[in-house]
């Protein structure tokens, strides 16, 4: 079921409604059924998945709370990690796996080996599977308590709002409140809009901008070769703008479903394209991944409290294997690896570039010198997003080489940029819902403020005129319907 | 309890807003004239149809109700629309039946040589222009495919693209009774023929239970409503094969002693003329609606006991439809003149509900043409023809002059939404604009812009020199 179909827009209300006003002992029953119901909706039998990797983890927390050796705690863990990232290896990777045995072998002359699975790729897999074994973790660590019932527990694994595409929740956060459901005041006015406003801001997000990117983001990567500089240049930043809207607007619709009936999950993108550095990026994008991988890969591996050698090590395996949570395939590696290469990069070019700075006695807080920053920024991650969006290593390759040697600048004046599926009307739209998008991001850059607490301070008036134009814009200009083959959210697939 | 009234205002407006943008973006007959049969049909009064004609674009080109009412005083109504397909027939005349109560209603059987509609936009057509209704609902749930029924019932997963396509029509409405009671008459001529395969066809193919089932269902409505059930084809090209399943048809409904009339085999009794009363090979065009028509008149005359309503104030969108369908028949003619005088005849005795602007500009005394007798016609008198200028002409009347001499432009209200604007400048033809459209036609002689103010279009533009 996605957030931007009709199925949602009857299964929210009646799963609030009867959330309102059920005994607070049976809420999170409700809410588990729900849960389980709304993830069914895609594939009941990969439901069993999720049970699986929900009992796997619960059993190891009351297992690891109870175990006093070392010893035993290490098999405890290792067997939880093993059985959770042994199904999603089954799922996500047995076919790129095999795909590169076969390679190898076909090098030796050896015969290739047959996949004799035919599995589509359970949805949210990825995320529920590091969620949970976030748990157990922190379970671990003595950082949490084991949660000793196993269906609030499995509504911990499989809340709806975050179930398929995050964010990545931690036991701390969302299980604690999970624990607390029944001191939840669930008629709150101001969260109730708040939450409500947020699901709005996000649906427009995905429904007006990023599927209309999408359309304008396809068509130059599919005929990319027959393309120029400038449609390859768009194209690029189309996609870089699609993923943010389309993933962005998902993690706000999650958000503010949750918040709706009471819980708060963790932000997980704040202005990313305003960063300054690559550093200052993953600090902004997918900030539930990236703590993740930040506490429970980096940290273990050494983190940066080692040599630079090792810490740059550190950074290459978290992001080549970020790259690979993403995707099993190579271009997502590579993906993952170039942000690991610009991190380092901005780390050892510090020196140097402070130093340049301060000789040329340039104003570093000035507005010019950060805006600089983020132009460059903004650069190297759309840079790196061709490989992410490519269908292969060779198609961005092609991509790449294009974009640097075929410059076509003719194109903004012989109406060359109308054949990239968007008509001027449609780019139009596109460029009022885009400064809408910079708009409210200079507004959460600044003031720390997102749109909804933004609104809520406003007059009412202001709030309703507000809402009604995005409502009506999300109705009117979203991209649904019988001629429109509705796009999944792009992180469900991974 | 602030809060409260606040969020039920909320709720009003956003329903305020969304019903105002659901009104401009529904579904409307874009290939017409933004008008469908199905909002002639809410527009009409309670029980005033006697007679209603079903089918599609077989009806609705074929049967021409002006005919059934002048000559006969019978209110009838082609409730008709393209590519009506057998759920849609049935479900638009319960749809007829909530507010009116036939004598007869005529179906034709078109229907039953397909099953489904090919193009989308005729899906649309059926399925979408209907109030929203428990009727309305069960027509998709008969008609749409399991996956799309939501998109058809809830309307706007399809509408809300129309935004790229919005229209001044899109946002005013025009008057239902301008545009008939569902006749579209076409005035081209497209070669037919004959369809001997089909007639010397004489063996029936067994019925397909759908086919069955809708003509059951036909029958037992008429039972349940108590009018009487007609069944026809319309003129048109057919093989054998398309026969064969009719003649199934036709020995069906006999055998419930329902009359079936096949127009194919009365052509020569219509008189039909296979070159010049089609539009193309399978739809009548005007001159052929007329003889199916008065067919028509003469059956149910003799054959039901049909009031005559002529007269009746009630019944004066059938007036309106025999005035409309008459200024149809006039923009017909008066594009057909070739001779410059004929043409400033035709306009100039024609008097009902016309505005006709006149401009004589530039050196057009010089004009190897006699404009004079054009201003003659008009009764322009000879020192206004002298100076030159611009007239308007209302209903033979004319109702404003702007000599030559005059340097401001002028602006006059032609309707609620069209705005006519006049200013002398010889060496332009923007000088007459409507709605900022220039019409003017000449730059140096005389331009005659004929507006219809039943249609609220212009009729027909010439300059002559």
């Amino acid at each position: 079921m996605l957030f931007n179909s009709f199925d949602f827009l009857l299964f929210f209300p009646i799963v609030v409604l009867m959330y309102f006003i059920m005994p607070k002992k049976v809420r999170y029953i409700w809410l588990l059924m729900s849960s389980y119901y709304f993830y069914m909706c895609w594939n009941a039998k990969y439901a069993i998945l999720i049970a699986i990797s929900t009992v796997i983890t619960w059993v190891s927390g009351l297992l690891l709370s109870r175990q006093t050796m070392k010893a035993t705690k290490y098999v405890t863990i290792a067997v939880s990690f093993a059985v959770n990232l042994s199904i999603l290896f089954f799922f996500k990777y047995y076919d790129f796996a095999l795909e590169n045995i076969n390679r190898i072998l076909s090098f030796a002359n050896v015969g290739i080996l047959s996949n004799p699975f035919d599995f589509l790729l359970p949805v949210g897999i990825s995320f529920y599977t590091f969620q949970a074994l976030s748990y157990t973790v922190d379970v671990y660590r003595g950082e949490i308590k084991a949660e000793k019932n196993p269906l609030r527990y499995a509504l911990f694994v499989s809340f709806f709002p975050q179930l398929v595409a995050g964010p990545i929740e931690r036991s701390k956060n969302l299980l604690t409140q999970l624990q607390e459901i029944h001191t939840i005041k669930v008629w709150n006015y101001d969260r109730i809009v708040k939450g409500l406003i947020m699901m709005v801001w996000g649906l427009f997000q995905k429904m007006v901008l990023a599927d209309r990117l999408s359309i304008l983001a396809d068509t130059v990567f599919e005929s990319a070769n027959a393309l120029g500089t400038v449609e390859l240049v768009i194209g690029a930043v189309a996609f870089a703008l699609q993923i943010y809207c389309d993933f962005g607007g998902y993690s706000t619709i999650a958000i503010g479903a949750a918040k709706v009936m009471g819980f708060e999950l963790m932000e997980n993108f704040n202005t990313p394209y305003f960063a300054t550095g690559i550093q200052d990026f993953w600090r902004r994008w997918h900030i539930s991944l990236s703590s993740w991988f930040r506490d429970y890969l980096y940290i273990p591996l050494g983190g940066s409290r080692c040599s630079r050698f090792r810490k740059y090590c550190n950074l290459m395996i978290t992001f080549l294997v970020s790259g690979l949570w993403h995707g099993a395939a190579w271009n997502y590696v590579v993906w993952g690896g170039l942000h690991g290469v610009y991190q380092i990069l901005e780390d050892l070019s510090k020196p140097v570039r402070e130093k340049v700075t301060a000789k040329l006695h340039v104003d570093t807080k000035a507005f010019s010198h950060k805006f600089g920053q983020i132009l460059i920024t903004f650069f190297l991650t759309t840079f790196a997003w061709i490989f992410f969006r490519a269908e292969s290593l060779s198609q961005a390759g092609t991509y790449i080489v294009r974009m640097f040697t075929k410059w076509n600048p003719w194109v903004f004046f012989d109406e060359g940029l109308l054949k990239l599926g968007l008509d001027k009307m449609e780019l139009n739209i596109l460029a009022l819902a885009l400064a809408a998008l910079l708009l409210t991001d200079i507004l959460q850059y600044v003031k720390k403020l997102s749109l909804a607490e933004f609104l809520m301070k406003q007059g009412w008036w202001f709030r309703f005129a507000v809402l009604i134009v995005l409502i009506l814009s999300v109705f009117v200009f979203g991209k649904y319907g019988v001629e429109f083959d509705s796009a999944q959210f792009i992180y469900f697939d991974f | 309890m602030k809060k409260i009234i606040r969020a039920i205002a909320f709720i009003l407006i956003l329903a305020v807003a969304m019903m105002g943008t659901y009104k401009v973006l529904s579904w409307k007959d874009t290939s017409g004239d933004y008008l469908s049969s199905t909002q002639q049909l809410y527009a009409t009064q309670d029980n005033l149809m006697d007679v209603v004609f079903l089918g599609s674009s077989h009806v609705y080109c074929g049967v021409n109700p002006a005919v059934l009412w002048e000559e006969h005083g019978i209110s009838a109504f082609d409730m008709a629309v393209s590519g009506q397909d057998r759920d849609s027939t049935f479900h638009t005349l319960k749809e007829v039946l909530k507010t009116q109560s036939p004598q007869v209603v005529c179906v034709d059987l078109y229907g039953l040589l397909y099953e489904k509609q090919d193009i989308l936009g005729n899906v649309y057509r059926n399925m979408l222009s209907m109030k929203t209704s428990a009727n309305s609902v069960e027509l998709v749930h008969d008609y749409v495919e399991k996956e799309d029924r939501m998109d058809y019932i809830l309307r706007w997963p399809i509408i809300h693209t129309r935004y790229q396509e919005l229209t001044k029509y899109d946002f005013i409405s025009n008057e239902p009774s301008v545009y008939g009671r569902g006749f579209v008459p076409t005035y081209e001529f497209g070669e037919s023929y004959y369809p001997e395969e089909a007639l010397a066809c004489t063996d029936a193919a067994p019925l397909d239970e759908n086919a069955r089932v809708w003509l059951d269902e036909f029958i037992q409505l008429s039972d349940e409503e108590g009018f009487e059930l007609v069944a026809f084809l319309a003129p048109m090209y057919l093989d054998g094969t398309d026969q064969r399943i009719l003649n199934g048809a036709y020995e069906y409904l006999g055998g419930f002693g329902i009359e079936v009339i096949d127009f194919n085999k009365l052509s020569a009794q219509l008189k039909l003329d296979y070159q010049k009363d089609f539009c193309d090979n399978s739809h009548l065009n005007r001159f052929g609606a007329d003889k199916l028509t008065a067919y028509f008149g003469n059956y149910l005359t003799e054959t039901y006991d049909l009031a005559d309503h002529r007269g009746d104030s009630a019944y004066a969108m059938w007036d309106e439809n025999s005035d409309w369908v008459a200024h149809q028949d006039f923009a017909y003619e008066l594009k057909k003149v070739k001779e410059w005088d004929k043409y400033i005849e035709k306009v100039a005795t024609y008097d009902e509900d016309m505005i006709v602007i006149l401009s004589f500009d530039g050196i057009y005394k010089e004009s190897t043409l006699n404009l004079q007798t054009a201003a003659d016609a008009f009764g322009i008198p000879k020192e206004q023809y002298e100076l030159g200028g611009k007239w308007i002409f209302e209903d033979g009347e004319c109702v404003y002059y702007m000599d030559s001499t005059v340097t401001k432009p002028y602006t006059r209200e032609l309707s609620e939404f069209n705005t006519l604007w006049m200013e002398h400048n010889a060496s332009s033809l923007d000088q007459i604009q409507i709605n900022g459209e220039a019409h003017g036609c000449a730059y140096n002689g005389l331009t005659v812009i004929v507006y219809d103010k039943i249609t609220h279009r212009v009729v027909d533009k010439k300059g002559f020199f």
